[in-house]
């Protein structure tokens, strides 16, 4: 899957509700992603914040370092607009050429 | 449900190797988002990004991060029921930082794109240059050469021609890759 969608998925998720790493990768595996990588999750999780595109949280876990719980931040936010934006005009061109094809 | 010491330990070791190649990835991406605005800012923002140089805090914060994650990742393959080694095995394939990573991409394509736009008339100069030099240090070592097994050692006459050749053929190789890394600076320079 393109990682933009990825990206785009993931930030979505985040403005839902504050969430920690795994807790996305499950997330996404069940509303049917199974094929996505958990790594691929990982990584595009470490470029969000990176670009300072969420905010981090940590708080104790039983698994033994902190867990970092990401919330969307307002640089994050504009991004997600941009994506949806994106995702409006990619939807409306193919399903575009689909209609031309049927003519 | 808790993972051994021997696993726990296992994620230690992995999230310590993996970590940083994760935070390479991340920092080449954003290289490429900042190379789509003007050659100045880029240069500003890396600038920054020089400065922004991985610390030990930030090495560490993102180890731990991957090790919680990972934790996570193999509970839930074993609550699949998978055993621990192989649920770790699994977890260990899935989070293994792409080894031809963003940088290592990028990396390729500039040699690429170096040797594909390399002119013949460079490659053809530094050719004939390696050449003069290694004939004309030849002809020079074989004369010396000469002059030396004639005159001093002319017990070994034939060694000494040898010799002499032999250091002036090195000498000229010398001198043509001297003169190699000559033409390509300048022809880089000119290229930018």
């Amino acid at each position: 899957m393109l990682k933009g969608v990825l990206q785009g998925m993931i930030l979505q998720l985040i403005e839902h509700k504050e969430m920690y790493g795994y807790e996305i990768t499950r997330k996404l595996n069940q509303l049917g992603f199974t094929g996505i990588v958990e790594g691929t999750v990982y990584t595009v999780l470490v470029r969000l914040e990176k670009n300072k595109l969420v905010d981090v949280v940590k708080k104790p876990s039983d698994m033994g370092p902190p867990r970092k719980f990401y919330t969307l931040n307002d640089k994050g936010k504009e991004e997600l607009m941009r994506f949806w934006e994106k995702w409006a005009f990619l939807s409306e061109r193919i399903e575009q050429i689909r209609n031309e094809g049927e003519e | 449900m808790t993972l051994s010491k021997q696993a726990q330990e296992s994620i230690k070791s992995f999230a310590k190797e993996q970590a940083s190649k994760h935070l390479d990835n991340a920092e080449m991406s954003y290289f490429e988002s900042l190379s789509q605005k003007s050659g100045e800012v880029k240069k500003k923002l890396a600038k920054q990004m020089e400065k922004f140089k991985r610390t030990s805090k930030q090495t560490l914060e993102a180890r731990e991060d991957l090790e919680t994650y990972m934790s996570d990742y193999v509970n839930d393959l074993m609550s699949q029921g998978y055993q621990e080694e192989e649920a770790l095995e699994l977890a260990k394939q899935a989070l293994a930082a792409d080894s031809d990573s963003d940088l290592a991409a990028n990396l390729q394509d500039k040699y690429k794109t170096y040797y594909l736009t390399r002119s013949p008339e460079v490659e053809e100069t530094i050719g004939l240059f390696y050449a003069g030099f290694m004939f004309v240090g030849m002809a020079i070592g074989a004369m010396v050469g000469i002059l030396i097994g004639a005159f001093v050692f002319t017990a070994h006459f034939f060694a000494s021609v040898a010799i002499g050749t032999g250091l002036g053929l090195i000498f000229g190789l010398g001198c043509g890759m001297l003169k190699h890394g000559s033409v390509v600076n300048k022809s880089s320079v000119n290229d930018r």
